[in-house]
């Protein structure tokens, strides 16, 4: 061809090597946090015994999903247990659990910024479409790039996608909010703030828990999906059992996933449902 | 720990043998019907020239009176091009092509089933939530078993992965449509075929786009995945960066992928209002 490339890639490795080695220590700093985090949510995991936590869980299952889904919970954490899986099960939850909280703590802010300045709206909205277009594989690369090889950048990625519903349906229950319902909050005299967290927030609590949802369900199918990058768990089970060719191994940890996924889901619907409920908040944009 | 009670993957190993020795008549033409598609596509697309599809791209657009978009899609392509990465991402249309068109033709009559039918949406709807509660990667394992390794199992995982949004927007875009339209169309004497084709279909058109849409976005996103059990395309490349630790080649394959998404994304975007069509990919967000 005679037109010269474009050089990306040698500009985007100029750029992360100025990154990486001038900004090393922050970045290290942040690995270094992610890593902790991690490792405390899985102590925490691993301290319950798995007996204790199947109870606990197919309780909350109970409660929030009825009691099929009690019976699936039990049945399906049982077999999980049986299967020899647990532990690595726990390592998945674990990373998936951290990158939603590390997703809600950065997205509940960033929707309710966006709902609050229109600027922030003007400029967000772009960068999160995009960030919804990107296929899963690309955010590896990036968080690869910078941390190498381990939890901490599987974690980053993941984070990164899950940061979007939060985000996204934040702003959206916050808009949503009737005028009137506002105006009488401003004319009882709220400040800006006391409007915030009195009347938005808690009006706006249905959306922002189905964000907590969709954000959890996201982390837990792209934590496996980093199992590429080093990340641990369920999805380096199925990644060997595919190198290996080892499939019934692979489809048991397929099946240990769906039954994760499946019981988070609906647990969690089930709460933001129930939530909703006992609030008399009409659920207004949760379809 | 000790063996398993339930000897679990023993059994799966053993059901997957009997399906591969008994279910081979169905498996192997069906994969060498999808190579032969395959390889058909992708002869045909690369034997165009880049720069004829690209206008043709754009030109779709520009004629649609998107300017903007047609113009951002055309330096998007130019940029794939420029980045050596054409062929890749051929391979990988010609394999969106594929499963996405394979989601279509099953995920369609499906939604459309599902809006029909009471039995029927309760058989569908808890597989299709079951399905949009696997992860993708989960996708991959049992297309390997019957199809091996290759483009074939990718197209079929992709498929299979995409076509949830379809049947879904589908059924809610039908079941949307205001009753009183229905019952004028009955009121006329229209038969059930008639309301479905000339009233539902119609007025349900933004959110069957929207599907489409959504179904080509997953398609791609699969796609990419696939490159893990030898789906040829832009996947390959990212692979090959994440394990080489290949920081330009990775960087590259990434932006490629990227704008692939962001040129079909458009591509597929029926033209209308962003609002009302941001307000049903919203709704889509959420089946319940």
């Amino acid at each position: 061809m005679s037109i010269p490339k474009i050089p990306f890639g040698l500009v985007g490795e100029a750029i992360i090597a100025w990154i990486t080695s001038h900004l090393a220590s922050p970045i290290s700093l942040l690995a270094a946090a992610i890593t902790q985090v991690n490792d405390l949510v899985l102590a925490i995991l691993n301290l319950l015994n798995p007996f204790v936590f199947i109870a606990v869980l197919t309780l909350l299952a109970w409660r929030f999903g009825g009691r099929a889904l009690a019976g699936f919970v039990l049945l399906g954490f049982l077999a999980i247990w049986d299967q020899g899986l647990w532990l690595i099960t726990m390592k998945t939850l674990a990373m998936a659990v951290t990158s939603t909280v590390l997703s809600v703590a950065i997205g509940v802010p960033i929707g309710v910024g966006m709902a609050e300045s229109r600027a922030l709206s003007i400029g967000m909205t772009p960068i999160l479409d995009f960030l919804q277009t990107m296929p899963r594989f690309v955010y590896l690369i990036p968080a690869v790039i910078i941390l190498g090889i381990d939890v901490a950048p599987a974690i980053l990625a993941t984070t990164t996608l899950a940061v979007i519903p939060p985000a996204r349906l934040t702003a959206l229950g916050i808009s949503q909010i009737d005028y009137e319902t506002v105006e009488a909050g401003t004319s009882m005299g709220c400040t800006r703030r006391q409007l915030l967290f009195k009347v938005k927030l808690p009006l706006a609590l249905p959306e922002i828990m189905l964000g907590i949802n969709q954000s959890l369900m996201m982390a837990l199918s792209m934590v496996i999906i980093a199992a590429l990058i080093g990340a641990s768990g369920l999805g380096d089970e199925i990644l060997m059992s595919i190198a290996v060719l080892d499939a019934g191994r692979g489809i048991v940890a397929g099946l240990a996933v769906l039954v994760l996924a499946i019981s988070l889901d609906r647990i969690s619907k089930g709460w933001v449902a129930r939530t909703t409920e006992s609030r008399g908040i009409m659920s207004r944009g949760a379809r | 720990m000790s063996d398993p009670v339930v000897p679990l993957v023993p059994i799966v190993n053993a059901v997957i043998t009997w399906a591969q020795h008994h279910l081979d008549v169905v498996f192997s033409p069906l994969k060498h019907l999808l190579e032969a598609v395959d390889t058909l596509l992708r002869s045909e697309l690369s034997s165009l020239p880049p720069l004829l599809l690209i206008a043709l791209a754009c030109g779709s657009l520009l004629i649609r009176r998107q300017w903007k978009t047609g113009i951002a899609v055309a330096v998007a392509a130019a940029v794939i091009l420029n980045l050596g990465l054409w062929r890749a991402a051929l391979d990988t249309l010609s394999l969106v092509g594929i499963a996405a068109g394979i989601a279509l033709v099953v995920g369609i009559p499906l939604g459309i089933t599902m809006v029909e039918s009471r039995v029927a949406h309760a058989i569908i709807e808890p597989i299709l939530d079951y399905m949009q509660s696997t992860p993708a990667f989960v996708y991959l394992i049992p297309s390997i078993l019957f199809f091996g390794i290759g483009a074939v199992p990718g197209v079929i995982a992709t498929a299979a992965f995409s076509l949830p949004p379809v049947a879904r927007s589908v059924a809610l875009g039908l079941a949307q449509v205001p009753f009183a339209a229905i019952e004028a169309a009955v009121a006329c004497g229209a038969t059930r075929l008639q309301v479905l084709w000339k009233v539902k279909v119609p007025l349900s058109r933004s959110y069957i786009f929207a599907g489409i849409n959504q179904c080509i976005m997953m398609a791609l996103s699969m796609v990419v995945v696939c490159a893990l059990i030898g789906a040829r395309g832009l996947g390959v490349e990212v692979v090959t960066a994440l394990t080489q630790m290949n920081l330009a080649k990775g960087i590259e394959s990434g932006i490629a992928v990227v704008l692939l998404a962001f040129v079909l994304d458009r591509l597929c975007r029926p033209a209308r209002s962003e609002l009302s069509e941001r307000s049903v990919m919203v709704q889509l967000k959420r089946p319940q």
